[in-house]
């Protein structure tokens, strides 16, 4: 039986073994790439993060608020379809108790998570009009709960998005569009998008920082080994071996005659997925991000992300000047969950740690 | 995601109607990290000690309304909240005996990740999603939970 303690040095081994990550790490501490005062970023918490500990009871709301609070991630993200009690029509006292907490635990609420739900039944597709009434309910919610931003799928519908436009100027709000792996940012949808933001004041992206993932994802990776899906062998040579840009076929017939395990082929496809953006390319549209989703599957102890390496990200997006928040949005649960249950809080921390000294906070 | 908590430990019981037992009941919650329309629920399979249970054979309450199979498909106005215990009601005379019992559900959430149509050709970047010249949106296969239960009564 694996204990939860064993994981997590399994997780710091994990970590320190690659030497990349450990230069990393000695980069990031290094790194004075910035002075509190020389950038508009600041931190928050995707409530996303705490599904787990929200689902089972063990966080209430307040809970949720007063821990951003407490580690200063104070420019959250609100899942209102996770979070708010009779979601999208909450009471009046639950509203009032709503804008208590948040001044009392001094927070920002900073981006409203809007999901559109376009195929709404198995046969039914919201036309234009009523996708924009989803907007709207959406829309009149997060003003509601003094919310300014709103978050929407990288597959929300382009005509719901172009006809909602209007609303978004009438309501004062903004809206963008998460660019979100493996939708490239120079590619057709964010030259699309593109068209509209550069329109309107109130449209434009909130990256995710999952495309610049570079490394493959050991919490994953262990996950599936656990469950049998692939040997740790098979995982091993698989990682190694892209690592060493041996190619894909090879690894293939390499991997088939090993008894790999059933998920032996996904892990090859994930794995050779792994085409982290540069974030430079950024740059040209850095005025129309105002939110960011800080992805992560979980951190070393030492405040490493195995997978998502930030050292270049967030000096660019300084250098663009950047004025938004970073949400750090955990979603390392699903793959813990097994052996480390309620996981989310003390990641969500070590990431934390690692914004604040990649912004020279600390 | 949340497999581990979806068949919820209490709940499960036979359903006893007019003093007849007519069935059996047990709690779930849903496998994503927000609540939904029911009728975001694509598929729901149930197989109860190595036998598939009728979609006909099944009803399920969500906040206090309880539905057919083919009615929850088309209850877009119901929320299923986040976190929230449905209860699966399922028909058979005389219900299940009292012991250990397996329980294996399969569920999709439709979660419109991605659009039903593609027109401007903008989602290739996803792999999977254009073949041979034809969209088709993304739906993820079932989250599959398996757990073993006992009854009393």
């Amino acid at each position: 039986m694996i204990t939860r303690r064993n994981f997590m040095q399994g997780v710091a081994a994990a970590g320190a073994v690659t030497a990349t990550a450990t230069t990393l790490a000695l980069a990031a501490r290094g790194a004075k790439a910035a002075s509190p005062t020389s950038h508009k970023i600041r931190r928050g918490v995707a409530t996303y993060s705490y599904q787990e500990e929200v689902y089972v009871h063990a966080m209430t709301v307040e809970d949720c608020l007063r821990e951003m609070s407490d580690i200063g991630a104070k420019h959250f993200e609100l899942i209102a379809e996770m979070l708010v009690p009779d979601f999208p029509n909450p009471s009046t006292q639950w509203v009032d108790q709503w804008h208590r907490w948040i001044e009392k635990y001094d927070l920002h609420p900073a981006c409203y998570t809007q999901f559109i739900d376009s195929i709404r039944t198995k046969t039914h597709v919201l036309s234009t009009e009523e996708g924009v009434q989803t907007m709207m309910r959406d829309i009149r919610l997060a003003k509601l709960l003094g919310i300014p931003r709103i978050r929407a799928l990288v597959g929300t519908p382009i005509d719901i998005l172009e006809a909602t436009v209007p609303h978004l100027e009438k309501e004062n709000i903004w809206l963008g569009v998460e660019i979100h792996f493996p939708i490239p940012l120079k590619g057709r949808l964010v030259e699309r998008l593109r068209k509209i933001a550069d329109k309107t004041d109130h449209f434009g992206f909130v990256p995710d920082f999952g495309i610049f993932q570079n490394k493959p994802n050991p919490f994953m990776r262990d996950r599936m080994i656990r469950d049998g899906a692939i040997t740790e062998k098979a995982a091993k040579y698989v990682e190694n071996a892209w690592e060493n840009k041996v190619p894909k076929d090879t690894v293939k017939a390499e991997v088939a005659k090993m008894s790999a395990g059933p998920g032996a082929e996904g892990f090859i496809e994930v794995t050779y997925m792994i085409q982290p953006a540069d974030p430079r390319d950024l740059l040209p549209f850095m005025a129309k991000c105002r939110h960011i989703h800080g992805k992560t599957w979980g951190l070393t102890e030492d405040d490493v992300d195995p997978a998502i390496d930030l050292t270049q990200v967030i000096p660019t997006l300084i250098q663009g000047g950047y004025d938004g928040a970073i949400a750090t949005e955990y979603e390392g649960q699903r793959m813990v969950q097994d052996v480390y249950p309620m996981s989310a809080v003390e990641m969500v921390r070590r990431h934390q740690v690692m914004l604040r000294r990649l912004l020279g906070e600390i | 995601m949340q497999d581990r908590y979806v068949i919820m430990d209490t709940g499960f019981k036979n359903t006893v109607q007019g003093g007849n037992t007519t069935g059996y009941q047990f709690d779930i919650r849903i496998p994503y990290y927000r609540g939904v329309y029911l009728s975001a629920v694509h598929t729901l399979d149930l197989t109860v000690d190595g036998t598939p249970v009728a979609a006909t054979d099944m009803h399920i309450t969500v906040a206090g309304k309880t539905f057919t199979i083919a009615q929850m498909y088309e209850a877009d106005s119901v929320r299923w909240g986040f976190g929230d215990p449905a209860t699966l009601l399922v028909k058979k005379p005389d219900g299940l005996k009292p012991g250990i019992h397996a329980f294996k559900i399969g569920i999709v959430i439709r979660k419109s990740y991605l659009p039903a149509t593609d027109p401007e050709h903008l989602y290739a970047d996803f792999p999977g999603l254009w073949k041979d010249g034809k969209y088709s949106t993304f739906l993820e296969s079932p989250t599959v939970i398996t757990k073993r239960m006992t009854l009393v009564q």
